[in-house]
């Protein structure tokens, strides 16, 4: 490298180039590097003042300014003299001096006319004194920071004795480096450039990058990242570190490679994939003749970790090692040039390439020596995160073991979680160390007390005694009650000694025709006391009842008949008849007839395990399946503690026979001793429904989350009389769930969660007034006794507290499996690696996770879960956002193929008595809280929404919206903004025909791009959107939209313009 | 994310207990207590097939015994 004769406005380095362009974005702190300098002892002000101008002298870094012309910044390094850093001394008492040094640290440096060096002298007394140093990231670089007081302590140490420090002068300087830079890398068009093949490599080993980690955020990622940040610490101990060194020895790797590959392993055991993109910042200064130079030498490489096929420990270090090692042999090439060949969705969100990254801490030796003062650096935080997560590891804090400083974006972690976060890698660096062969599913990311929380801690209390049969269960309630009333549908009742009698009555009819223990027997019948019945008759008559929908089409009531093997039908009088049934047991009009004889022998006791019924799961593809469910598991639903307390004495059976609801709606009532209030037959309309709650004086019962909204929205008093509301099927809604308990404050609102396959109810959580909402969604909570949930990751381990995995469900509730059906049963009833030894758990589909207070909360399907553009995105998320807007009533996201690959559609029905909402507006709603990518192109408004016939939401059946806006069809410009954007857009990007709702980086545009057309807007039109309104909307219309709204800044509020000056030479 | 059972890409065992429950399960995960290896490895459907083909009687062993009735 040589000496460039100097030039007025010399280029940036393509590092300054990046950081200039981000520090446009307004986040002051984030690019400001704070170093405290503890000077004890008398200290002589006037030399350090001096030695502070000599360093600056030195270093032309540290007196460069980056004046802007035609959109481009050019560097101009200022004259010693009239350069000299910003330098005050402040009195103040060492309990202040940290409200002193955080607000110097935030500074913000006006690059274009400021030199990037501040000083501020903290003196508390004549022997305590603080240098805080502030340099901008553009003129430095951690290294640079060591040099700095390196070299502030020599000239001091001449200052001191009225000399000018005596150092070799230095062969270059930082703008020389930056033309170098240039000429080595060639110009990016040339195929032999260096830039070109380094590109080259990188296309290769970057393509496919995952745009987003998942990792276990505390909070959901905001449209734009505040990069506010704090950190938490942890410390591998000597003997970890001694293992570590050792073991990264034998695979001739280094001990931080070692904690990087720890690192990977660790996110991918939580959740985060095997696919992982890492920054990792290293220090440019490859040539000798940058080594004692102050300047932005260090660059971030993409270090992408593979984790898959889940290697061992060992497999994975050295895998790391050779990414690490490639990585830096191609590390010419300027990170912009990557984000502009990867082409990532941009966002404000989350930064381009990496949001993880790995730092090796350098420094540690000994500390500056200042004659006659004890001098010690200490770091200072600036209460920033440039990424999701930032790893520090310092190998020289103290004699042994890694000091690991972990810093978070405040945005998505709280302190406990970025701090367990850290403690699991120490475990399982611990862990990986001491056994390098097993593969990385085995190792233990639980603490032993989460394991215990996760597995038996949280669980579920034992279950009741289940050892009986649901009739055996009520004929105890016969026994000791028989004259209480029992079922009451309008004006008819019946007592417990009643319904008995009639049940007893059918059961006989149906083994008189033939019915025997272990036979189907299938039921069509409207709701009715009759209808109650005969479930109890035939479980009397050892059969299990198959529930058939009057309103499914014949050719499924056929096919169910069929697959059942059912020959005997109960039925309503005057119902058609179904296909393949021999007998048709018509039940009104019989109840006064005298009982007819016993067939053969006693009545039969049954077996706990015989099943009870089989209901049939609508699935919306494929043939219906049949859940077989056994008598034990009715009863232990039947007798789990949470019905007890009264608040499910009266029960209002509401749902269709053939939904699961039903068994809760029948069983707990007549099992307990209470009264089955039956809603009148057919469909019942909310306010018939709200009328009946009040008359019957009903004291539970079970809605579906969409109607369950639907009465918060219109029959408020009437749920008031309920002691408990159950709502399920479907993610409850946290504002209307907010809304019932704050207008009924005796009303219990139950969160309740399960599938047909784990009998109605696997988990509820049971909310009262006053009790905190989540804001972003209603935990499903608790098991239910006997019940156990278990959500377990990849490899069928379970995950730690606040990570997704697949929610699996075992203990008491279990179907038998599907009638029939022994295939589908072993997929999806299979074995359980926790429970008693032999037995089984079923898989849901559903992913969950445990929150810290052991409660689960449900993340939707796991087929829902859709990657667009590389994010993985999770519709029910953006449905909670859509709901939450006052004018919504209820809201469901779909994906669709556009011609651009697969978007996301949104559906809103406007809330009851709203006038329907401007899908402008739900926008402007969704994007203020969700990042850009999960806002829906299409935003379609409807009456209602399609329901399956158990009353959820039938996506397959929402039509399929319009040709949107964002649709990759030309828009023409509709106004002058507009015209006037389109016209600046095709000369920057170089291209015609561009329109309005195009994206920019969809066009080949790029970040520097972006400057120059912003600056060119700002020459056409007056004012222009700053970089950040820019990348939030990065469309013509959005652009157009700012400008008409005035929100973006008019000219004269962006930096001035500096005028061009001769850069003085090095001396 | 997705599931050690839906991998049509990886080898599957059948295994079953002492009720005669039949489970798939992906090889590559160790087998827990209670279950025995009754076929595989082998792929997916492969395991699929042995189970329609010899888990004909739903019931749990237990039951059937209880009822004496060897009707399935």
């Amino acid at each position: 490298m040589t000496l460039v004769p100097p030039t007025d406005l010399v280029p940036l380095s393509h590092a300054q180039q990046r950081l200039w362009l981000l520090a446009r974005t307004g986040d002051a702190a984030l690019y400001n590097i704070p170093l405290g300098l503890r000077l004890r002892g008398r200290l002589d002000r006037d030399a350090l003042r001096a030695a502070l101008t000599d360093v600056t002298e030195r270093h032309e870094s540290l007196r460069t300014v980056f004046p802007e012309h035609d959109g481009h910044p050019g560097q101009l390094v200022l004259d010693a003299g009239s350069a000299a850093p910003a330098w005050t001394v402040t009195h103040c008492p060492a309990e202040e001096r940290e409200q002193h040094i955080r607000s110097a640290a935030e500074h913000a440096f006006d690059l274009a006319a400021e030199p990037p060096l501040r000083a501020d002298l903290l003196v508390h007394g004549d022997e305590d004194h603080y240098l805080l140093l502030v340099l901008h990231h553009i003129a430095g670089d951690g290294r640079s920071m060591e040099l700095l007081v390196r070299d502030l302590a020599a000239a001091y140490t001449a200052r001191l004795t009225g000399g000018s420090p005596d150092w070799p002068e230095l062969p270059v300087q930082y703008p020389d480096f930056a033309l170098w830079q240039r000429d080595l890398l060639g110009d990016p068009a040339d195929p032999g450039s260096l830039h070109a093949q380094q590109l080259g490599h990188w296309a290769g080993r970057l393509a496919g990058l995952p745009e987003e980690l998942d990792l276990p955020f505390d909070r959901p990622r905001p449209a734009a990242a505040s990069h506010r940040g704090a950190v938490v610490s942890a410390r591998l101990g000597a003997d970890a570190h001694r293992a570590l060194a050792a073991l990264a020895g034998a695979h001739r790797a280094t001990p931080f490679m070692a904690v990087q590959a720890a690192f990977a392993a660790l996110l991918t055991r939580l959740g985060a994939g095997t696919d992982l993109p890492l920054g990792c910042p290293v220090d440019g200064r490859d040539d000798e003749a940058l080594e004692d130079l102050v300047g932005f030498f260090v660059h971030t490489l993409v270090v992408r970790a593979d984790t898959s096929g889940d290697p061992s420990f060992g497999t994975l270090l050295e895998r790391v090692r050779d990414t690490v090692l490639e990585a830096r042999t191609h590390a010419d090439v300027p990170f912009e040039a990557l984000v502009e060949q990867v082409n990532p969705a941009r966002s404000p969100a989350r930064h381009p390439l990496f949001q993880v990254a790995v730092a090796q801490q350098t420094g540690g030796g000994t500390g500056p020596h200042f004659p006659g003062l004890t001098a010690a650096t200490e770091p200072v935080r600036t209460g920033t995160a440039k990424f999701d997560l930032t790893l520090e590891v310092d190998e020289h804090d103290g004699p042994g073991g890694i000091g690991l400083t972990l810093e978070y974006a405040t945005d998505l972690f709280d302190a406990a979680g970025a701090q367990r976060l850290l403690d699991r890698l120490v475990r399982l660096t611990a862990a990986a160390t001491a056994d390098p062969g097993i593969p990385l599913s085995r190792l233990d990311v639980l603490d032993p007390a989460e394991r215990h929380a996760v597995l038996t801690g949280w669980q579920g209390s034992p279950a009741a005694d289940t050892d009986r049969t649901v009739h055996g269960v009520f004929a105890e309630q016969v026994r000791t009650g028989p004259d209480r009333p029992a079922v009451v549908c309008g004006p008819r009742r019946a007592t417990y000694g009643e319904l008995d009698a009639r049940a007893e009555r059918i059961a006989r009819r149906l083994t008189a025709v033939g019915v025997r223990p272990g036979d189907a027997v299938a039921v069509l019948m409207e709701r009715s006391v009759e209808l109650v019945a005969a479930c109890l008759g035939i479980l009397k008559a050892g059969a299990a009842y198959i529930p058939l929908d009057a309103r499914a089409p014949q050719a499924r009531t056929a096919g169910i008949v069929a697959d059942t093997g059912a020959v005997v039908l109960l039925a309503d009088d005057g119902s058609a008849a179904v296909p393949g049934i021999r007998h048709t047991l018509r039940i009104a009009g019989h109840e006064d007839e005298p009982l007819p004889p016993l067939a053969g022998s006693a009545a039969v006791t049954g077996h706990p395990d015989a099943l009870a019924y089989v209901m049939y799961t609508s699935g919306s593809t494929g043939t219906p399946k049949g859940v077989a469910v056994a008598h034990r598991e009715v009863v232990a639903l039947a007798l789990d503690r949470r019905w007890r307390g009264g608040a499910h004495e009266r029960v209002l059976f509401r749902s269709p026979h053939a939904f699961d609801a039903s068994t809760y709606e029948l069983w707990v009532p007549l099992l307990t001793g209470g009264l089955v209030v039956v809603a009148p037959p057919g469909e019942l309309d909310v306010d018939a429904l709200g009328r009946l709650i009040a008359e019957q004086r009903v004291t539970g019962t079970f809605l579906t989350a969409a109607l369950f909204n639907v009465l918060a929205d219109r029959c408020l008093p009437q749920l008031a009389t309920l002691r408990e509301v159950m709502t399920g099927g479907e993610a409850a809604s946290p504002p209307v769930v907010r809304r019932v308990l704050e207008a009924c404050p005796d009303t219990v609102v139950t969160n309740a969660y399960g599938p047909t396959e784990t009998t109605t109810f696997a988990a509820t959580l049971a909310l009262r007034a006053g009790q905190e909402v989540p804001a972003g969604q209603v935990p499903i909570g608790h098991p239910l006794d006997g019940t156990r949930l278990y959500v377990l990751d990849e490899g069928l381990a379970p995950v730690p507290p606040g990570v997704p995995g697949e929610l699996y469900i075992a203990g008491s509730g279990l179907a038998r499996g599907y009638f029939g059906r022994p295939g589908q049963t072993a997929e999806r009833f299979v074995a359980c690696p926790f429970g008693p030894a032999g037995e089984r758990m079923y898989r849901t589909g559903d992913r969950a996770r445990w929150n810290t207070r052991g409660q689960v909360e449900y993340l939707g399907r796991a087929d829902r879960q859709v990657k667009i553009r590389g994010f993985r995105i999770e519709p029910g998320e953006i449905e909670a956002v859509l709901a939450a807007h006052p004018a919504v009533g209820q809201a469901a996201v779909t994906v669709v193929t556009g011609p651009s690959g697969p978007a996301l559609a949104g559906y809103v029905v406007p809330a009851d008595g709203a006038p329907a909402p401007e899908p402008a507006e739900l926008r402007g709603h969704l994007s203020a809280t969700l990042p850009d990518y999960m806002v829906p192109a299409d935003l379609v408004m409807l009456d209602r929404f399609p329901v399956t016939p158990n009353g959820k939401l039938d996506l397959a059946a929402l039509p399929a919206p319009g040709q949107g806006p964002a649709g990759g069809t030309y828009a023409a410009p509709r106004n002058d903004n507009e015209r006037a954007l389109c016209e600046v857009w095709q000369r920057v990007l170089g291209r015609e025909r561009i329109g309005v709702h195009d994206d920019f980086f969809d066009l080949g545009g790029h970040s520097l791009l972006a400057t120059r057309l912003l600056s060119e807007i700002r020459s056409a039109l007056g004012a222009a959107p700053t970089v950040r309104q820019f990348f939030a909307g990065p469309t013509v219309a959005a652009l157009a939209a700012l400008l008409d709204a005035g929100t973006a800044p008019a000219a004269d509020e962006e930096p001035p313009v500096v005028r061009r000056a001769r850069r003085r030479p090095a001396h | 994310m997705s599931n050690p059972f839906e991998n049509d890409a990886a080898p599957y065992l059948v295994l079953r207990n002492h009720e005669n429950q039949h489970s798939l399960w992906p090889a590559a995960t160790a087998v827990p207590a209670g279950w025995t290896r009754v076929h595989g490895e082998d792929t997916r459907q492969g395991c699929l097939d042995y189970v329609e083909a010899h888990w004909t009687d739903m019931r749990p062993a237990s039951l059937v015994a209880a009822l004496g009735d060897p009707r399935p």
